[in-house]
């Protein structure tokens, strides 16, 4: 059994509680030792458009901890993701910037000599886990189920970092696939959920919700899987706003990945958290 | 040795000069007839002279042949009023420098062959071998004469199908005796000017006799795609030599085709190496495309239906494909700092040529043309007019995505004019991509290039007539991407030139370059990192090419051995002048010859302080670090340098180079005061500037 420290962020233990649920669930199935580390602070991602050096300290904080307990890090959340790998990146390839924050370390009795790696927790399904593998453990293939994959930005930028053309992505359609369910092409496949931008105009955040969502239901899709805490924000807390705003009744489930892929694992959707999911999803499982 | 002092006219007051170990020459007039005779009787190539009297500006124009010391008493003494002290003093500066000098060795190459090899039969290596005729030597890659332009259907940018221009132009050159040579490749090339041996090898399979029956085609099991369509490996000449050719990169070598001809063919992918000797070089391999692979965004070679440009010209005009919707991206990967950050310059014309194309033959089509900036120079704005009088859709964007949608394909771009997203579909896609050197050949040429461009910077240096002639020459798009006119002037100029050039029995040339000491140098090689033109290599000692040299003296500045050195501009001359112009309080100023140097001597209505003392030199890239010290170390109230502004360098980045030097110095605590110290860009006219800059000195 492979063990990894497990970074949650702030928005998946508050407002993603069925990720969190999901994800410890199917790691469980798949041999996934996930080591919660009550240390671990802030990304360093919400303060990154303002203070660039704080929030890389803030980052490197965290991957000081996991250097210390001897670990890698799996993560939920994509902008946690790009922030934590960036960072740590930069710390492998940028001697200055070592030195600069482990000048920083220092006083609160930190360093970092060898950065940890840091991985979303689909792609580690995908990289180290394996189609091959994932597929031997379904156990109820969701054969009768079209879903459409959200591949967000952070889990896919920066793509020099995580080697998948942002362009051409698949890793998340792959992953559909192994649970049996069929994946469905969209045309707004490669657009953004909008929730970058919902704090400074809710209009266009929106807009961009309801052309996604006009996309996804276009293609007759059964549900749309998403793997970051935001984009789940936008589609589905937000989804009877969007319905609100453009006389719209979407009423399509979101489901985060894990979620789906506990289904076809056989795990009860009891265990799997879907009641925190805001759209139901009832009829989905029948 | 002998210093020369002119008064111009009584224009200025010379003072009385003796100094051991030289004769000393009055005169009144250098510059008359009288005056240069009076040199000439006295002048002999292996002593270096001084001539001191006006600005060098002014009598490079008269004594250039005698490449002397120039010491300006007027523009720096007598017209600002000036004392006989400082012209003392100047003068005094010349004669020692004058005594640390060699005279600046006469560069000779002779020429032991006429002959020009030209490789590339593109429209530029073609138009060059026709006016060279049979001292041309012609070679071409591929196993067929003509380039990219016998894969086009129409020239751009006039729009004439190529039997108008490249099959006459064929016909001359094949009948005008030049040798060609097809499926032929470089492995070598050494030498010199006028002489240089280049090591060819030629395939030596071939068809050797062909009856134009077509059965090898019928029978040839390969089958290629070559730039959109589809041929065997044995195919169809589109120009000459005529009948049928073997493409040996694809050739599996079966044999099906030698079993039916009636004719000969040798079958035979080595390569037979051979040797020839030839004066002259001209580099006409012309362009590569840059591959749209890269923008995955666009689909290219993933999506169906998604071509280049030239891909669509060729199926177009075979009616292989006839779409109803197109639409023309230009800028494909240009100007995008993640791909080529530069404009290529003639794709926009291409992409119009396209558009011109797909109406001509298919009005009802419906053209979409999605640009960032339409560049059409000249009175080409005709075919831009013409097109959006076809109705043909320019929408000012670049395209988000391309994606295949309902069995087509479907281009996302904002207007940016008016701000709406367009969602166009599409039957074809074409993408105007910008070009690329082809970098192969830079790694073969006995020259120094930078590897990412073009050769601009070598090609510069032909240009300016300061530097050496040379015989290795860049033509048509091999220089930089060029339409075929462009490119058939460019190899006439470039052909002429270098007939010129070696009809002469020697190269001489004249001008200063650099030489390195190669007891001193200690293979370092920062010189060669820092040449803007690639004339130092290592090979087992670091050497400086006369026949590449321009002169800036970059390379003597940035030596930290004192092994490089500029002829007439050598560190101890100008270290000589240093130490007989600088005393307790005066500023000095190296100033570039091309700019700031002239710049000081407009100063004189305006006038300066007489604490001013001036030393010209080639570049302001070449004032070294002692050089400075050596000033403030003699009391020196404070150093200017004054080059030319960022890009108009002489020598490309020399400023910058100085200026990366002065920011060390002033990074040295205590040692230089930055106050005291500075780099000044003045433009040649900018007289006012340069007094503005030594009055502030002055109170530093």
């Amino acid at each position: 059994m492979s063990s990894h420290l497990f970074f949650l962020g702030c928005t998946v233990p508050v407002r993603g509680q069925n990720y969190e649920l999901s994800a410890r669930k199917v790691a469980e199935r798949l041999g996934i030792k996930l080591i919660d580390e009550p240390d671990f602070a802030c990304c360093g991602f919400p303060v990154r458009s303002s203070y660039e050096d704080t929030a890389f300290l803030l980052a490197a904080r965290n991957l000081a901890i996991a250097e210390e307990r001897g670990g890698d890090i799996i993560t939920l959340c994509s902008s946690c993701t790009a922030t934590l790998s960036e960072v740590s990146h930069r710390l492998r390839t940028d001697p200055d910037r070592l030195k600069w924050t482990n000048r920083h370390l220092k006083e609160i009795g930190k360093k970092i000599q060898h950065p940890v790696s840091v991985k979303h927790f689909a792609r580690f399904l995908y990289d180290e886990i394996g189609i091959e593998r994932i597929k031997e453990k379904v156990e109820r293939p969701l054969t009768q189920l079209t879903i459409a994959p959200h591949y967000g930005c952070h889990y896919l930028k920066p793509s020099h970092l995580f080697g998948e053309d942002p362009e051409i992505p698949h890793t998340l359609d792959e992953l559909i696939t192994a649970t049996g369910a069929r994946v469905v092409e969209y045309e707004e496949k490669k657009l953004c959920c909008g929730g970058a931008i919902l704090g400074i105009d809710e209009d266009v955040a929106l807009t961009m919700a309801h052309k996604k969502l006009t996309s996804v239901k276009g293609e007759g899709a059964d549900g749309l899987a998403l793997i970051c805490p935001f984009c789940a924000i936008m589609f589905d807390d937000l989804q009877r706003k969007v319905d609100s705003k453009f006389n719209t009744n979407f009423n399509l489930p979101i489901l985060y990945y894990p979620q789906l892929l506990g289904l076809a694992f056989g795990i009860p959707e009891t265990e799997l958290g879907f009641k925190f999911n805001k759209v139901k999803a009832k009829g989905l499982l029948s | 040795m002998k210093a020369f002092l002119c008064s111009c006219g009584n224009r200025i007051p010379l003072p009385e000069f003796k100094e051991e170990g030289v004769e000393v020459f009055y005169h009144d007039a250098l510059c008359s007839p009288a005056g240069i005779e009076f040199i000439t009787e006295r002048w002999r190539d292996d002593e270096p002279i001084m001539i001191a009297g006006c600005s060098p500006v002014v009598g490079e124009r008269y004594f250039s042949r005698f490449n002397p010391i120039y010491i300006n008493i007027r523009e720096q003494g007598s017209y600002l009023g000036h004392g006989q002290e400082k012209i003392g003093d100047l003068i005094r500066s010349g004669v020692a420098w004058l005594k640390a000098t060699k005279p600046i060795e006469k560069k000779v190459f002779d020429v032991k062959s006429t002959d020009i090899l030209i490789i590339g039969s593109g429209v530029a290596g073609l138009e060059a071998a026709r006016l060279i005729g049979r001292k041309a030597i012609l070679i071409e890659r591929r196993p067929y004469l003509g380039g990219t332009v016998a894969d086009l259907d129409r020239l751009y940018p006039e729009g004439t199908p190529n039997s108008h221009t490249l099959m006459p132009l064929i016909n001359q050159v094949v009948s005008g005796g030049v040798r060609f040579k097809p499926d032929t490749e470089i492995v070598s090339i050494q030498g010199r000017p006028g002489d240089y041996r280049v090591r060819l090898r030629e395939r030596k399979g071939k068809v050797v006799r062909c009856d134009e029956c077509g059965r090898c085609l019928e029978v040839c099991p390969v089958e290629v795609v070559d730039h959109g369509i589809k041929r065997k490996a044995i195919f169809r000449s589109p120009s000459f030599p005529p009948g049928y050719l073997i493409d040996f990169s694809t050739c599996d070598l079966c044999g099906e085709c030698v079993k039916v001809c009636p004719g000969e063919i040798i079958l035979d992918r080595s390569w037979n190496e051979y040797e020839l000797h030839c004066g002259g070089i001209i580099v006409a391999t012309g362009l590569n495309h840059f591959d749209p692979v890269q923008l995955s965004e666009f689909g290219y070679g993933r999506l169906p239906n998604v071509y280049t440009h030239l891909e669509f010209e060729r199926k177009l005009a075979r009616g292989e494909i006839k779409p109803e919707k197109v639409v023309i991206v230009h800028c494909a990967g240009s100007r995008d700092e993640r791909y080529l950050d530069y404009c290529s310059g003639i794709c926009c014309l291409l992409g119009l040529k396209e558009a011109k194309l797909i109406k001509d033959r298919y009005p009802e089509t419906e053209v979409y043309l999605l640009y960032i900036d339409i560049r059409v120079r000249g009175e080409l704005e005709y075919l831009y007019k013409e097109l959006r009088n076809l109705g043909v859709k320019f929408v000012g964007g670049r395209p988000a995505e391309i994606i295949p949608k309902d069995g087509r394909l479907m281009v996302k771009v904002e207007d940016s004019l008016s701000s709406t997203l367009l969602k166009i579909p599409a039957d074809a896609v074409v993408l105007s991509t910008g070009f690329v050197p082809d970098k192969k050949i830079f790694d073969l040429l006995p020259i120094n290039l930078d590897r990412e461009r073009f050769p601009k910077a070598y090609d510069w240096s032909e240009l300016s007539v300061d530097g050496p002639p040379h015989a290795i020459l860049f033509a048509g798009s091999a220089r930089e991407p060029m339409s075929v006119p462009d490119s058939i002037l460019d190899a006439r100029a470039k052909a002429y030139r270098l007939s010129h050039l070696l009809s002469l029995p020697r190269i001489e040339s004249h001008h200063p370059v650099s030489v390195i000491d190669e007891e001193r140098c200690s293979l370092c090689s920062l010189c060669i990192q820092n040449c803007p033109y690639g004339a130092l290599q290592k090979e087992e000692k670091v050497r400086s090419d006369p026949a590449v040299c321009m002169g800036c003296g970059v390379c003597v500045a940035t030596c930290p051995s004192g092994a490089a050195n500029l002829e007439s501009y050598e560190t101890g001359g100008l270290m000589a002048a240093v130490e007989s112009l600088t005393k307790e309080g005066t500023i000095l100023a190296f100033l570039c010859r091309w700019s700031a140097y002239p710049a000081a001597d407009q100063a004189y209505p305006i006038g300066y302080p007489e604490s001013v003392r001036i030393i010209r030199v080639p570049c302001s890239g070449r004032v070294d670090p002692q050089l400075i010290l050596k000033g403030f170390e003699l009391g020196a109230r404070a150093v200017l340098i004054g080059g030319c502004y960022p890009e108009a360098c002489h020598y490309h980045t020399g400023n910058i180079k100085e200026r990366r030097r002065i920011k060390l110095l002033h990074a040295l605590d205590g040692i230089v005061d930055p106050r005291r110290l500075r780099i000044e860009w003045i433009g040649t006219d900018e007289a006012a500037k340069f007094v503005r800059v030594v009055e502030e000195l002055e109170k530093a």
